[in-house]
Parts: structure tokens; sequence; C-alpha cells
């Protein structure tokens, strides 16, 4: 008799936890970014090259996939490291900060990061940060969930919804360096940088000054003299090497704000539609299970003759037949929902798509042509040098 | 280059050494002169008919000049080292004794400039001179020598071609980055509405709290909050370039004053003519601007504007 009693109960007890909401509470608070206070020295700001994001597609998960569209995520490897550039730009903690194309061996810092997911409500980014020693400062994934007051401008303003991600971000890196790194590591960092560019393009000079300990961390073996001709000719090739990682950064900030307003307005409406999705696939998953087990519950009750079990067998079926039909109502109209963001998600390829092809294209061609005089240059510098030891010389035209 | 040219004076290119008589003119036009010297003694040198000059005093610098580099005798011992040899190994292809300029008995591959400068050149009864692509049967062994006629080149030469090339070639990219910037910028211009291309600004220090972090603890390194970047127009952020460092290159606040009317495009330019260009519209004082727009002027070849003509201070 207590044991139907008991089924009865839980039979009741699920019926009505069915019929709660449930609440998501979302936090406003965005982190703020860290500012040092105190005067940094110019000779120990360090400069940070920002990779362009990966896509990440081989992370993406199979229930994401659908969601996933390859033009917008391609436009978000550019926006999500330009925006990162430009945080840790404007906290002032560090000396030039730039969207490197391609090689960042001679930067002071390198931070790498893939998009392991992007919707209007959650960004996840794996972000690695190296110094040009090659120590690893940072190896970790950074997660932001949004609230619907993060697209409301009059609390947001200007700022990115995921702004909160980048400031962390940032502040990590800040604190690595606060709490690992003296005067002399930050000058030495400088140094490594500056022989590693200059071994890149006269490797037969500087592949002295640098050495590799068993840990793979680069030392300085030794400096190159101050009046050393050749280390002169490498800074008047570094100035360039700026030049070109400027007039990049240009590129990319023009795509940035070509795309800043459709891409919003996308995050924006996402945001809803997956609000919805992830409420309705909730609501399906929990009212699928509810309805099952009331169903093992009546049909447990009918076990017995008692007319308090066949109460409950009744309340248990029928309520868990209820539960399990509107579980498919709710994952159909889920499904709504996943049409209406793959509509949106297709609008906004539609628009980002040309723009990224331009931006590759122009990007792709200016590095070609920057590669190839840079090819040259190593040429030169190589002869240089043989010059200067009197060893045999390569050019023809010599 | 690096070669030697036929014919010292007085010698013919392509006669028979020694012993031949000439009176024929050197590759570069100059008059020859019949000549003669007494080289008793000089294994493998047989004096040249027509006698020395009337002022000479019988040496060799009478008759081969001061040399490529002033008038060091000729000895066994000795050997004009070009700086590449004295830095060096002094290279001297297929010579087994190359300090010793009479005592070569092989080819000698000057053709690479590794040559050194020795007056003979090499000298052998059945030498013969590669250097300059010259075949050696009959030629003037001794070559172009004397006052500096296609002399071989020495390190400081060669590094300064190497320069040259390094400097053109760092040209040539200055011009394309230049032209891919105009580009960018007149993009971004476009894009921004003209409003908010120069935007991008700290967003403020705000934050006098002086928290640290996360319990940092270090109080050298006091931190304050600050709130997050934002744009002036909303539209877009440039990246906010901070302090401004040494060497690091930076136009954002470059003043442009506009060109005269008479001054195209410029979008043919090339990297001399664009920095006088950017020179120019970037002078806020007056008279000077026009000074770097008459340069301009003459340097593309435009004519220059009668008031400037009027005014000589304008003209260089």
């Amino acid at each position: 008799m207590n044991k139907q009693y008991f089924s009865l109960l839980i039979c009741i007890a699920l019926l009505g936890i069915s019929a709660c909401s449930t609440q998501t509470v979302k936090s406003t608070t965005i982190t703020e970014a860290l500012i040092e206070q105190s005067n940094i020295p110019e000779d120990e700001l360090l400069d940070i090259g920002v990779a362009v994001f990966n896509p990440g597609f081989d992370e993406i998960d199979e229930d994401q996939q659908e969601l996933t569209f390859g033009d917008i995520r391609m436009a978000e490897t550019y926006y999500a490291a330009n925006l990162l550039s430009e945080t840790l730009q404007s906290t002032g903690n560090w000396g030039v900060v730039r969207v490197i194309p391609d090689d960042l061996s001679s930067s002071d810092l390198a931070v790498r990061g893939t998009i392991l997911q992007s919707d209007g409500e959650t960004m996840i980014v794996h972000i690695t940060v190296h110094d040009s020693s090659g120590r690893r400062w940072i190896d970790k994934d950074y997660e932001e969930v949004v609230s619907r007051y993060s697209y409301d401008n009059r609390l947001q303003g200007s700022r990115d919804s995921f702004q909160g991600l980048y400031n962390r971000i940032a502040n990590d890196i800040l604190r690595y360096r606060q709490q690992n790194l003296s005067r002399e590591d930050l000058l030495n960092l400088r140094t490594i940088s500056q022989i590693q560019f200059a071994r890149s393009f006269a490797p037969q000079a500087f592949d002295q000054y640098l050495s590799t300990d068993r840990n793979g961390i680069l030392q300085v073996q030794r400096l190159p003299a101050q009046n050393d001709p050749m280390l002169s000719r490498i800074e008047t090739l570094r100035e360039r090497d700026y030049l070109y990682v400027d007039t990049m950064q240009d590129y990319y900030s023009n795509f940035v704000r070509q795309m800043e307003d459709p891409y919003t307005e996308f995050r924006r409406l996402s945001y809803d539609e997956v609000m919805k999705l992830d409420r309705l696939q909730r609501e399906a998953r929990r009212n699928m299970i509810l309805g099952i087990a009331s169903i093992v519950g009546g049909l447990a009750a009918t076990q017995s003759n008692s007319s308090v079990a066949g109460i409950g067998t009744y309340a248990g079926i029928l309520g868990g037949g209820w539960l399990i039909r509107e579980s498919f109502r709710a994952g159909d109209e889920a499904l709504l929902h996943v049409e209406a963001l793959a509509e949106l998600g297709q609008s906004l390829s539609n628009e980002v798509a040309p723009q990224t092809i331009e931006l590759e294209e122009r990007t792709v061609t200016l590095s070609g042509n920057v590669q190839t005089q840079y090819a040259q240059w190593r040429e030169i510098l190589a002869d240089m040098y043989a010059n200067e030891i009197g060893a045999p010389i390569s050019s023809e035209d010599m | 280059m690096g070669g030697m040219a036929a014919g010292l004076p007085g010698s013919q290119p392509g006669s028979n050494m020694p012993g031949s008589t000439s009176s024929s003119t050197s590759g570069d036009g100059e008059s020859g002169m019949e000549v003669s010297v007494q080289a008793g003694g000089l294994p493998g040198l047989e004096p040249f008919p027509g006698g020395l000059p009337a002022d000479s005093t019988g040496g060799l610098e009478d008759i081969f000049g001061p040399g490529p580099q002033g008038t060091e005798p000729i000895s066994g011992s000795s050997s004009r080292s070009s700086a590449s040899q004295g830095a060096g190994e002094g290279t001297r292809a297929g010579s087994g004794s190359g300090n010793d300029p009479l005592a070569n008995d092989g080819d000698l591959a000057g053709g690479a400039g590794e040559q050194g400068e020795d007056p003979f050149g090499g000298l052998s009864g059945s030498g013969t001179i590669a250097a300059g692509g010259q075949d050696g049967s009959g030629d003037d062994p001794f070559g172009e020598l004397a006052n500096g006629r296609n002399k071989p080149m020495t390190a400081a030469d060669r590094q300064a071609v190497l320069d040259d090339r390094l400097e053109a070639s760092i040209a040539v990219f200055d011009g394309m980055i230049l032209t891919e910037r105009e580009q960018a910028q007149g993009a971004a211009t476009e894009n921004a509405g003209g409003g908010g291309a120069g935007g991008g600004n700290t967003g403020g220090i705000g934050g006098s709290s002086g928290g640290l972090g996360d319990g940092n603890g270090n109080s050298d390194n006091p931190i304050v909050i600050a709130s997050a970047p934002t744009s002036s127009s909303g539209n877009g952020r440039m990246p906010n370039l901070g302090r401004s460092r040494e060497g690091d290159f930076d136009t954002s606040n470059q003043a442009s004053f506009p060109t005269p009317a008479d001054i195209p495009s410029g979008n043919d330019d090339d990297v001399v003519a664009r920095q006088l260009r950017e020179a120019a519209m970037s002078e806020p004082d007056p008279e000077l601007r026009e000074r770097l727009w008459n340069e301009y002027r003459t340097y593309t070849g435009l004519p220059i504007p009668q008031e400037a003509m009027a005014d000589p201070d304008l003209i260089d």
C-alpha cells in the first residue's frame, strides 16, 4: 500500500515539477581592462603580435555545425584578432600591438587564438601567448556568456558585446608579466626579438648570437656591436617591416569597420533565437524525460489492485503521454528557430563573404609582394656578409 | 666587371707579347705610343722596341703608370692585394704562388673580380688571361691596369654596389607600401564617412580606486581599473597607438595642406616625387611649402609658375 502511494506521489511530483519554469540569471557585469598606473619605461614595453584567429572548424561540435557558417566564422577570425589587438593597445601596458598576418617569431609577444564557439549568447576562444624566447605565458580557454542587455546600446554603448572576454585575456597577460618578468627579462626579450628579426634576414651573420637551451628556450649568447653595419641595415629593414604591418593593420581595421554593424545586428538577432532555441531544447528534453518517467511510474502502479494505485496509473500514463507530446512540440518549434538562425546566418554570410574574399586577396597580394622583396633583401644581405668575410659572392652581376 | 680590358698604351690588342711593335690606341681611345723597356734579369720579359719616352727613368711606372693603387714595386714577395685579399685568402684562381706575379704559370680567372691588383696580371710564355673573357693566346697579359681603367673591384667597391642595390630595392618597397597605404586610408575615409576614421581612444582611464587585480600585492605597480575602449563614432575603432616609440611609423598626426592647382594627382609618382609631395603637403610654413612644390615641379618636369619665377628665393 505504501508502495503505491509512494508511486502516486512521485508521479504527481514529476508533473508538478514539469510545470515549474526555470530561470537563468545572467549577469551584466563586464570585466574591465586593467592598466598599470606607474609609467612603464619605454624600453620595457613589449610589442605584441596578434595572429589572425584560427576559425576552429575542427573543433565544432556536431550539434553546433548546423548553426556555424564558414563565411561568418572566417570573418570572425579577423574581427576577434583585431578587437583583442585594440584592447591590448588601448591599455597602454604594451608597446606596439598589431594583427600580424604571418610570422610572429620576431614579435616580443605572440598571441594566437582559436574560436571554439561563437553565437549571439556564447563565445569561447582558446588563447596561447608565447614570448620571443619561446616561453609560454598563457594556454587556456576563455568563455563569455552574455545577457540580452549586452546588446542594449544604452547600457553597452559602442563596446562589443563580448568585450569582457577580451579584457580578461588582456588582464591575464598583464598579470603574467607583472608576476614573472623582471626588467632584465623584458629587456632580454626585446633583444631576442631584435636578433630574431635580424636572423630571419641574415642567418649567416646573426645565428651566432642566439642559442637554444634544452627546454627550447632561446638564450642570448652575445650581442652584436652597436656600430655593426649589418645591424644598422637590418634596422632599416625593420622599419619597413613595421610599415608593412601597419598597412595590413589598415586593411583589417577597414574590414572590421565594414562588417561591424551587420555582424552586431546578426548577433543580437541570433541571441534571441539562440535563447529561444535553448529554452525549447531544454523543455523538450525535460518533458521527454519526465514523460517517460511518468509512464514508467504509472505502469509500475498497475501491478497493484488498490484504487489509489489505479488513480496513479492513469495519472502517470496520461501525464507522461502529455509530456512526451509537449516534448515533440517543443522540438518542432525549436526547429523553427534553427531555421531562423540559419536564415540570419545566410544573410550575413552573403554580406561579409565578398568583403572577406576581398580582404584575403589584398592581404595575400601584398604579403606576396612583400615576401618577394624580403627574399631579395636576404640575397643582398647574404652577399654583403660574404663580401665582408671574403667569401665568394653568388651574385651574377658582381 | 673585374676583367682586364685589352691594351696597354703602346700595345696592340691581340698582338703577341713580348716584343711586338705597335702604335695603336687602347680600348678606351687613348693614343698609343711606342715604348720599350729594359727588363733585364726579369724572366719572361723582353725589351719593347722603340725605346723609352724621353723623360722616362726607365722604370716600369713610365710605361704602366702609377698602377691601380700607387707605385708599389713589383717583387716576388709582395702583391698588390685588394682589400678582399687582405681580409681573406686573396684568391687567385689557378695560381699556385699567388703572391709572385712573375711566377704565375697558370690561368688567372680574374673575371670574378677576385684577382689581386697585380700589375702584370700573371706572366708566362704560355700564360692566358681568362679575365673579361679574353682569349689568352696572343692577348696582352698585362691587361688594363693603369689609371683605374676596369680595375678589379675591391671589397669596398662591391659593398658599395650591394648597398646601392639594397637602397634601390628599399625604394621600390617604399613606393609599393605608400601606394597601398594611400589606398587603405582612402578606403577608410570612405567607409567611415569622414567621421570616425581616426577614432579609437582609451575610453577614459576611469576609476581612481587603485585596486589591484587579484591580490597581486605588488605595491610598485598599482593598477587602476579602466573602462573598455570606445570609439568616438560608434562605427569602428582604429587601433590606438598609445605612446609613440622611437622609430615607430606614425602618420596619424600629420597635417595635410591642399595641393596647388597645377599639381596632378601623382598616381604615377616615383618614390622621390612622392616624398616631395608628402613633404610639401605636410609643411606648415607657406614659403617652405612653395619651395617644396617647386622642387616637385622641377623633378617631375612641370613648369614653374610665373610668380615663383619672379622670386628667386623660391627656386633653388
